[in-house]
């Protein structure tokens, strides 16, 4: 039986901030009377709109794969359009995977006996709207086209007749601000072969976020919305001797208004110290 | 490449609009201003609605004699306001783009657009198989009702037949007058390419892949397509596999609304004489008003390309050729190979039919375009700029011309020596006419 040991969470929070406008994709109005061609998605109880945890995580995956030149190899969708991830298939590989480690890989029958698979290691939370922020009372006071966001008309001009056929997109508005947000990064000691990897591998997930922000978040990111900025940020270290009562308070790894301010070299001695183990 | 900043200035007004068009109803016109009303604000202030619906609906409303008439300014009631060339009485103004906050900016979409045009323009230049695409996919447009005929003919209504390859081929030689198997050929690989099927899978018996009289019938045929099956020949089957994909456009950062006027524009067209004059028929002028960027306004953005899109595993998906790599890392040289076509066109069609203020603004232009420092380009951005800016109206008139595709009327009508468009707008500026809208210069932002 896998032994599996929580030494620790790493817990990164701050706002985001929406540069240029920002499109998460909804469920369209259907046949709705004067509703959108793409809506936001939004809130289901406050109707405001957010930015689900999925699309955070995802979006980052796909760029540490890139970053990392990952082969995307594994079909989630073999028809048109073929869409493709990347997830080893081979458990020394896996190993060694900071991608597979730090945002999992499905279970599957390949992998049926691979006896040092890890959970994935990162949680990343829904991010809804800021409720104190003073981005947020601009919006509220804004003459917005429906509740916090605005309708962007837009024009495909043939480019034989120059004909224009219009076309519509809901955008949450540069300069909203959601906040919290919240991702959790996990320390798992798996059968005491140790952590090093895992608090090796944390700087990844934070070179993700960094590759995040020089690219977008949500659609038409190729056409000017979807730029955003990790603002107001905060690490914290809760070690396995923090849960236990051991200790009094979270480690604080680093803080900071971007990412830049953070010190994330220093990430990995200061864990090693206060692992209290 | 990674992103680059760019500043972009206007070098002409610029009118990105919202789709709205404010009226009469919209707002009121003071002392060389429009103000947009507000309609919170005219009920904060105690306005009685049905008092105010009951104006609207009598036939001579203008919130300028209502506002006037109860002493309110324009300015307690206005969301906001801007310079207004002339009282718009009737006339609509066209609404430019802003923020939620009021502030205008360059959309991306706006800009990615122009660098599109740009593009198919210049892989279309110097792609002879993409040309020759092209004109045979026109050729087919031209004469699809025809080859949708003869194969209703050919098929004496059985079904399985319409859809049969063969049959298809024989009706584009007969429609076409083609002795040669060898070029219906092609016409046929170029009819199942442009409505996006696989000739050999038909051939096959593929039913997806099947191509039906309607089809072939219907090519062409919507105005506001047309150029979609060569954008897709030039830049990829669907907007996964699109190139402009790799061409991350930033929005603009806002500016203030100081930065805009409601400008006049006139609608010039060719008169008796050969001249190209403001256009007035039957007493009405053919004029109209537009909230624009005024000349020298800057704002900032960023471009970027997505190497990763062009990396050997990418590759394997979506098999970008050299010809399209090299439109995008040499992105200045191809906008402004394509911009220099526009403005040696519209510059000889300003002198040809006697515009001078035109003729002279694209002389400043092209100088312009002659001392640009590295890195910099010339794009035609939103309303105004004309068909020829926004389209390769240049090489389809070249290949109707080529092909004589004008000359029977029963074939589609079009002469393709006439002066087309016949028409232009112009901007004034203090009662003038001035220049051509949407003119816009990007320079690389350095350090």
């Amino acid at each position: 039986m896998p032994n599996l040991m929580l030494k620790g969470k790493v817990i990164i929070t701050g706002a985001i901030e929406a540069v240029t406008g920002l499109h998460i994709g909804g469920a369209a109005a259907g046949l709705d009377i004067g509703g959108i061609d793409n809506p936001v998605i939004r809130h289901p109880v406050t109707r405001e709109p957010y930015i689900p945890g999925s699309s955070l995580r995802g979006k980052m995956r796909s760029l540490l794969d890139k970053h990392l030149g990952l082969e995307a190899n594994k079909f989630i969708q073999r028809r048109e359009p073929v869409v493709r991830v990347h997830e080893c298939d081979d458990e020394e590989k896996y190993l060694q995977c900071p991608a597979c480690q730090i945002f999992g890989v499905t279970p599957g029958d390949q992998r049926r006996d691979w006896n040092r698979l890890k959970p994935s290691r990162l949680i990343v939370r829904d991010v809804l709207l800021s409720q104190t922020h003073e981005a947020t009372r601009r919006l509220r006071e804004a003459k917005t086209d429906l509740p916090f966001t605005e309708v962007k008309w837009e024009a495909a001009i043939d480019r034989i007749t120059a004909a224009a056929v219009p076309r519509q997109n809901e955008r949450v508005p540069a300069g909203a601000v959601f906040s919290p947000f919240e991702m959790v990064y996990n320390l798992f000691d798996l059968n005491g072969t140790g952590i090093e990897n895992d608090i090796q591998w944390l700087t990844h997930l934070l070179k993700a976020m960094e590759l995040l922000e020089d690219d977008y978040l949500g659609g038409y990111g190729s056409r000017g919305a979807g730029k955003i900025a990790f603002r107001e940020l905060k690490v914290l270290f809760k070690s396995r001797a923090y849960y236990e009562g051991k200790v009094d308070k979270p480690i604080v790894l680093g803080e900071g208004d971007t990412l830049r301010d953070l010190n994330v070299s220093q990430f990995a001695e200061k864990i090693r110290q206060n692992l209290g183990d | 490449m990674g992103s680059t900043t760019y500043r972009l200035t206007c070098l002409s007004p610029v009118h990105i609009g919202t789709g709205q068009q404010w009226s009469k109803f919209d707002g009121a016109y003071h002392e060389g201003r429009w103000y947009v009303v507000d309609l919170d604000k005219v009920f904060a202030l105690g306005v009685d609605g049905n008092e105010l619906a009951q104006a609207m609906g009598s036939g001579a409303f203008s919130w300028t004699e209502w506002l006037r008439g109860r002493r309110i300014s324009p300015e307690q009631v206005a969301l906001y306001s801007l310079p207004c060339a002339q009282p718009p009485g009737e006339v609509y103004i066209r609404e430019g783009i802003k923020d939620v906050y009021l502030r205008p900016y360059i959309p991306a979409t706006t800009l990615k657009g122009a660098i599109r045009t740009a593009i198919v323009w210049y892989l279309l230049r110097h792609d002879e198989q993409a040309k020759a695409f092209a004109r045979r996919y026109l050729i087919l447009a031209v004469y699809a009702k025809d080859i949708g005929q003869i194969v209703n003919r050919l098929a004496k209504g059985n079904r399985q037949a319409e859809e049969d390859p063969q049959l298809h081929l024989r009706a584009i030689r007969e429609a076409l007058e083609l002795d040669d198997t060898q070029e219906a050929e092609v016409f046929l690989q170029t009819l199942y390419r442009a409505l996006g099927k696989h000739l050999e899978g038909a051939r096959r018996g593929d039913r997806h892949e099947r191509v039906r009289m309607r089809d072939i019938r219907d090519l062409g045929s919507d105005r506001r397509f047309l150029a979609l099956p060569v954008e897709r020949y030039l830049l990829g089957k669907d907007p996964n596999h699109d190139l402009l994909r790799v061409l991350q456009v930033g929005d603009s950062e806002t500016t203030s609304l100081e930065q805009m006027e409601v400008g006049l524009v006139w609608t010039y067209h060719l008169d008796s004489s050969g001249k190209l004059q403001p256009k007035r028929e039957q007493g009405m002028e053919y004029r109209s008003l537009a909230e624009w960027l005024k000349p020298e306004t800057g704002v900032r953005l960023s471009l970027r390309i997505d190497e990763n899109l062009f990396s050997e595993q990418a590759n394997k998906v979506l098999r970008f050729h050299e010809a399209q790599k090299q439109a995008i890392h040499r992105l200045p040289e191809v906008c402004n190979r394509y911009a220099q076509a526009v403005i040696e066109r519209q510059r000889t069609y300003a002198a040809q039919h006697h515009q001078p203020q035109l003729q002279e603004f694209y002389e400043r232009l092209r100088q312009k375009l002659n001392g640009l420092p590295d890195g910099a380009l010339l794009l035609n951005i939103g309303w105004g700029g004309g068909w020829e800016a926004k389209t390769v109206g240049d090489i389809v008139q070249e290949i109707l011309r080529d092909d004589q595709l004008g000359e029977n009327p029963q074939k589609g009508n079009i002469n393709p020596d006439a002066p087309f468009p016949e028409t232009r707008l112009v901007g004034y500026q203090g009662g003038a006419a001035a220049y051509p809208l949407g003119w816009v210069l990007l320079e690389p932002v350095r350090g």
